[in-house]
């Protein structure tokens, strides 16, 4: 999966100004350095206060009263970012098919997978070149602890193997997206968009949470910190007022051991101790007890404070399409057959790992079962 | 590790091994002490530390004078000078680092044997033969008489654990010899860990230990900081997946630029503020920024922000809010300022900042009953109506994002209801803002440092002994290692520092003297302010009414005629006799005194290329004086509220261009550019002295090279010259550095609004010298607050310098 920006954006800014009004509808043109004269479609309107015409400055020194700031954080530029935001969620492209191979496939497969506990047959020679899809998911997760941060995760998703594929995550960046409409070709099988999604959360849970312990781990070392200062400050003060009151009630004569409740009855006092002294021990007690409370709430709010807690939301999707080479590979075990469909990826250059049929997830080493069944190590040997 | 043998053990009358083996382990604790005392009090090369006593004088000295204006070369030299000092001090903490880690590591050991020592005053055999372990691990500088006690010890314990009995009447002889023996002295937490608790309970148990916390257990970690909680979805766009299945697709530039949305709108760390081009009218001064940016930093949003007077600590912290609000991280904002400031916060957030609070007035605050400060996410309150019965425990209960506490050194006293309130407030980020941290002593400070870090500055006790003279609380001592621990907490600009100097203010008063017919009204109006005067007349009339009725025959016939009129038209008239008595004597009045005097002042006093600026609280004034103004041949503008912004601005265009005098009423004006003014004149006067501020600081700003001329008109006799008195006379007000009239009203240590305290002591005087001889008095207590403010501003420049302010 990629992760795209972890920081505030250097995007161009300017560029971006233009193409959402141009792309509205609007008109701009540069000004004077640092500014950009811009005749606003009435879409984007709202965003200027109802004007339909408007001088942005984009650096505070190039504001003056007749033009308005469209610094990051400005209302006019967080206008069109909503703006933008809001557009454009669903969209498609093309994805080269690559160096697609309709032959000598046996070997690819060979050399990619390894089957075990079953003979393999081919039973074409060539392949079928079919389109296939993947679900682009871009997700928008915020870190909340003391402080907010917020990192952009893009998953995609293979919609013939409904897996994250994890090869095209890591490529996804550099390669060219055509908006071209895909190539007329018949359409190999495809999950679900539901699914897709659900297997793109499932992962984003999973990658969020490595993120997030990371995370803990560098907010563990400020909380640490803030933590013992302020356990050490109760402490010493509790310990304080211990002082204080076994002293009160070794003066009273009175056994420091016993609550305060039951030290010294009122009555009683004379014989035992002077009674002022219970009754500062008294206090001390209570005193003691109301530093422990806050103690522990105090702990507890830094806590709170510290926790992680993390927000996805979809931003946008995307159909990836691309051609790819689909073949059948028999296998055999005992008396029964099964028969698997696997796709090359041209542009990737590999055969697509198949899933293991128990716990669905990729693998490149399978083992059939009795029953026939295809089977990742872990799944078999369990 | 190299340590000098410990004292002889103190002879004990008869031979117990486990009490000679704790006298023991509290000797070592002693022993310990010492030796973290001694490492952290190593100084560096004696070369070095005079050196650097040097560049620090020499930098101290440079940057005093700097706000004076330093040319380039003394620039440089300050900046070479501050390179060398950060190269020295470097080199000396190179110096250090090994005293340190040894200090570092007694404590350590310090801590175990706290803690160890405190368990073995039970007779729990497991915890006696923990403490035996540690002494023996520590047991090298141990004398022969010591490791004899060891042995016995050991003996003993081994028989304890094969006899548990033996345990149990060893522990009841132990108590029975508790009794009758003194305890020793310094031992560490002494009996009190008896009282119940045991090591089941570690969690809080053992914090007990000072020392045992500088390294909290994982595990209790662990139970107070939460894992990371599961990836919440925030509802999910099933509109996008539908549109995916259906294959109904955007425009892939639409994709593009959402695309770029989605980046452009990625919230990072705290490396720049987000919210600077949200700001409305707010001066840009780098210090400020500099301040919320360390505050949100390095402090986390738990900050003390004591500036000097008139630097804009509500700048500060309204930056800081604004930041925390705009990233989603403040939602819920508590601001707890003195009662005469909540309309000014309001106001500022409002204006400045365009974030909106209620205040407890606010008719949407009010209807939500008893569940308003839940229901309310963003509230301005004085701290003394918070702190009240009626509305604390609510309070205590809501959950707030940020909490900005004003003029905190109300919350100095530890013992007081303010401190004890605020230290209960549930908050992730607290601001205290106070100009003068400390007043009478160091306790002051560490009060406030411990409402947002307790533990920053150790116990009280441990303060005391570290860091405060003994015989002069008000004098610290180990500075360096104090001035260290308030930088992780406090800020502290100082004008020298920011170059932040403004030209003198010069005011003059002119006295008006009324016409026969004006001084009638004006008597006339005072006596219906009296009879209707709650608490002191029949209460029947609205004390905001007549505080508006008092204050406008102070301004004009016209204003006074204005609302006479409006009451005598309501349907049910209350002191109707005084009020057509007020109305009949208002017709009769034909000219204006003060309007003659102001006239003549744009004439004769003041130079005919002089721009003025002419404050009024009221439109029908203002109208009045744009009349009176053209007929005398004087050019004016306007500015009021009531304008949309282009008239605004066309008007102050005038006012610069062509026009010599604007009649501004006090709405609306902040932040205009009005430096090419320098002469202001009050044609009436606030009550509230934070306004008369307000109008001052129109002109007395950033960027004005004049000195500011103030002019006063006012009556004597009249509320307006009572106050003007007071205010001018006792406590020159207005030649007072921007900000110090906030701090003395703060020092005057009263619950009221400054107006509401004229209003009374004007309503229920019966005679002009009652009122004159009250509003004595009330100068009085201005020159009392303003001796204390100016003390607290001296000690706090002894004890802070120049040491804290925000890092570039």
């Amino acid at each position: 999966m990629t992760v795209a920006n972890l920081e505030p954006p250097t995007l161009d800014l300017p560029g971006f100004i233009r193409s959402c009004v141009e792309r509205a509808g609007g008109a701009v043109d540069a000004g004077a350095p640092g500014r950009l004269d811009a005749l606003l479609p009435p879409a984007l309107e709202a965003a200027a206060g109802g004007r339909s015409w408007v001088r942005l400055a984009l650096a505070a020194d190039a504001l003056d009263e007749g033009a308005e700031s469209a610094a990051l954080g400005s209302p006019f530029l967080d206008a069109l970012i909503r703006h933008a935001a809001g557009r454009g969620t669903v969209a498609s492209g093309c994805l080269p098919a690559g160096r697609l191979k309709r032959k000598g496939l046996r070997g690819e497969v060979e050399g990619a997978l390894l089957f075990s506990n079953c003979r393999t047959r081919y039973p074409d020679d060539g392949a079928d070149v079919r389109l296939s899809a993947t679900a682009q998911f871009d997700f928008k997760v915020a870190f909340l602890s003391e402080e907010r941060r917020e990192r952009l995760y893009v998953v995609p998703v293979n919609l013939f193997s409904n897996q994250v594929n994890l090869a095209l995550a890591g490529r996804l960046a550099e390669l060219p997206v055509e908006a071209d409409p895909a190539p007329v070709l018949p359409l190999a099988p495809l999950a679900s968009a539901q699914a897709a999604y659900e297997v793109a959360c499932r992962a984003l849970r999973e990658l969020v949470g490595r993120d997030a312990a990371r995370h803990q781990v560098r907010v563990a070392q400020r909380f640490s910190v803030e933590f013992a200062r302020i356990r050490g400050y109760y402490g010493e003060v509790i310990e304080q007022l211990e002082r204080r009151r076994a002293r009160e009630l070794e003066r009273a004569g009175t056994d420091s051991t016993t609550g305060p409740r039951e030290a010294a009855p009122a009555g009683e006092t004379g014989e035992r101790g002077h009674p002022d002294r219970v009754a500062r021990a008294d206090e001390l007690a209570q005193r003691i007890e109301a530093a422990r409370q806050e103690r522990e709430r105090k702990l507890r709010e830094l806590g709170e404070t510290y926790g992680i807690r993390t927000r996805a939301r979809l931003a946008s999707v995307r159909c990836l399409w691309q051609p790819k080479a689909f073949f059948k590979v028999l296998l055999d075990r005992g008396a029964v057959t099964r028969t698997l469909v696997l796709a090359y990826d041209g542009l990737l250059e590999r055969v697509e790992p198949p899933t293991c049929e128990s716990c669905r997830r990729e693998t490149s080493r399978l083992r059939a079962s009795p029953t026939a069944r295809l089977l990742c190590p872990a799944c078999a040997g369990a | 590790m190299k340590a000098e043998p410990l004292d002889p053990p103190t002879p004990t009358a008869r031979p117990d091994p486990v009490r000679d083996l704790r006298s023991l382990a509290a000797r070592l604790l002693e022993y310990a002490e010492r030796q973290v005392e001694h490492f952290e009090h190593q100084r560096g090369p004696e070369w070095l530390e005079r050196q650097l006593a040097q560049w620090e004088a020499f930098i101290r000295e440079t940057s005093a004078v700097a706000g004076l204006g330093l040319d380039y070369r003394g620039g440089r030299e300050l900046a070479e000078a501050k390179r060398i000092r950060r190269q020295l001090q470097r080199a000396r903490e190179d110096a250090l680092r090994p005293y340190r880690r040894a200090a570092e590591l007694w404590r350590t050991i310090r801590g175990r044997l706290a803690a160890a020592l405190t368990k073995a005053r039970g007779h729990e055999v497991q915890n006696l033969k923990a403490l035996l372990v540690l002494v023996e691990e520590l047991g090298r500088p141990l004398a022969q008489a010591d490791r004899r006690t060891l042995k016995e010890a050991r003996a003993h314990i081994r028989r304890l654990e094969v006899e548990p009995a033996a345990a149990s009447r060893d522990a009841a002889a132990g108590d029975r010899g508790a009794a009758s023996t003194p305890r020793l002295p310094d031992a560490p937490g002494g009996d009190v860990a008896r009282g119940g608790r045991n090591g089941a309970s570690s969690a809080t148990d053992a914090s007990t230990s000072g020392a045992a916390a500088s390294d909290p257990d994982p595990r209790l970690l662990a139970r107070y900081l939460p894992p990371p909680a599961e990836l919440e979805f925030e509802p999910e766009d099933r509109g996008m997946l539908e549109r995916l299945a259906a294959q109904r697709y955007d425009h892939p530039a639409d994709y593009r630029l959402n695309q770029a949305a989605q980046r452009l709108s990625l919230l990072g760390g705290f490396e720049v503020l987000l919210c600077t081009p949200l700001l409305r009218g707010v001066e840009q001064h780098a210090f400020q920024f500099n301040t919320a940016l360390q505050v949100m930093r390095a402090m986390r949003g738990r900050a003390l922000l004591c500036d000097e007077v008139g630097l804009g600590k509500t700048i500060e912290a309204g930056l800081v809010l604004k930041e925390y609000a705009v990233r989603g991280l403040a939602r819920r904002i508590l601001i707890l300022t003195p009662p005469s400031l909540v309309t000014q916060w309001r106001e500022e957030m409002r204006d400045k900042f365009a974030i909106e609070f209620l205040t407890l007035d606010d008719p949407e605050f009010r209807r939500h009953g008893d569940g308003a400060w839940e229901a309310c996410e963003r509230v301005i309150a004085s701290l003394h109506t918070a702190k009240s019965p009626k509305n604390r425990e609510s309070i205590r209960r809501t959950a707030y994002d940020l909490v900005i506490v004003d003029e905190a050194h109300h919350l100095r006293n530890r013992g007081s209801l303010s401190w004890k309130f605020v230290n209960q407030l549930k908050s992730k980020y607290l601001l205290l803002l106070t100009a003068t941290p400390a007043q009478n002593d160091l306790d002051e400070l560490y009060n406030l440092i411990t409402l947002l870090c307790p533990g920053q500055l150790k116990s009280p006790a441990d303060f005391r002994r570290e860091f405060v003279q003994r015989d002069d609380p008000r004098r610290p001592r180990n500075r360096t290692k104090l001035r260290e621990l308030l930088m992780d907490v406090m800020v502290r600009n100082t004008r020298s520092q920011v170059s932040l100097r403004l030209p003198p203010r010069e005011a003059t008063t002119l006295r008006v003297g009324l016409s026969p017919a004006e001084r009638s009204l004006y008597d006339a109006v005072t006596r219906m302010v009296r009879a209707g005067y709650p608490g002191l007349g029949d209460g029947r009339l609205q004390r905001v009414a007549l505080q508006t009725l008092q204050a406008e025959a102070g301004s004009s016939v016209q204003a006074v005629r204005a609302t006479l009129g409006a009451m005598r038209r309501r349907p049910v008239v209350h002191h109707a006799a005084l009020l057509d008595a007020a109305l009949e004597l208002a017709a009769g009045v034909e000219t204006s005194s003060k309007a003659m005097v102001l006239v003549d002042l744009l004439r004769r006093r003041l130079e005919p290329s002089e721009k003025v600026l002419v404050f009024t609280q009221y439109l029908e004034t203002q109208a009045f004086l744009l009349r009176v103004l053209e007929e005398a041949g004087l050019a004016a503008a306007r500015f009021n509220g009531r304008l949309t912004a282009a008239e605004r601005d066309a008007e102050v265009a005038a006012f610069a261009r062509d026009r010599r005098v604007l009649v501004s009423t006090d709405v609306g004006s902040e932040g205009r550019n009005l430096h090419f003014c320098h002469t202001v004149v009050n044609y009436d006067l606030p009550w509230n002295p934070m306004r008369i501020e307000q109008r001052v600081g129109r002109v007395h700003r950033i960027g004005q090279t004049e000195p500011v001329r103030i002019f006063n008109l006012a009556a004597p006799g009249t509320l307006e010259g009572h106050i003007l008195e007071v205010l001018d006379s006792k406590i020159n007000m207005f030649e007072l550095v921007v900000g110090e009239i906030g701090e003395i009203l703060g020092n005057l240590e009263e619950e009221r609004e400054f107006e509401d305290i004229v209003l009374d002591l004007w309503a229920s005087a019966d005679s002009d010298p009652a009122a004159a001889e009250r509003f004595a008095e009330l100068g009085e207590r201005l020159v009392g607050a303003r001796r204390r403010y100016l003390d607290s501003r001296a000690y706090d420049d002894a004890l802070f310098g120049q040491d804290f302010a925000a890092q570039e």
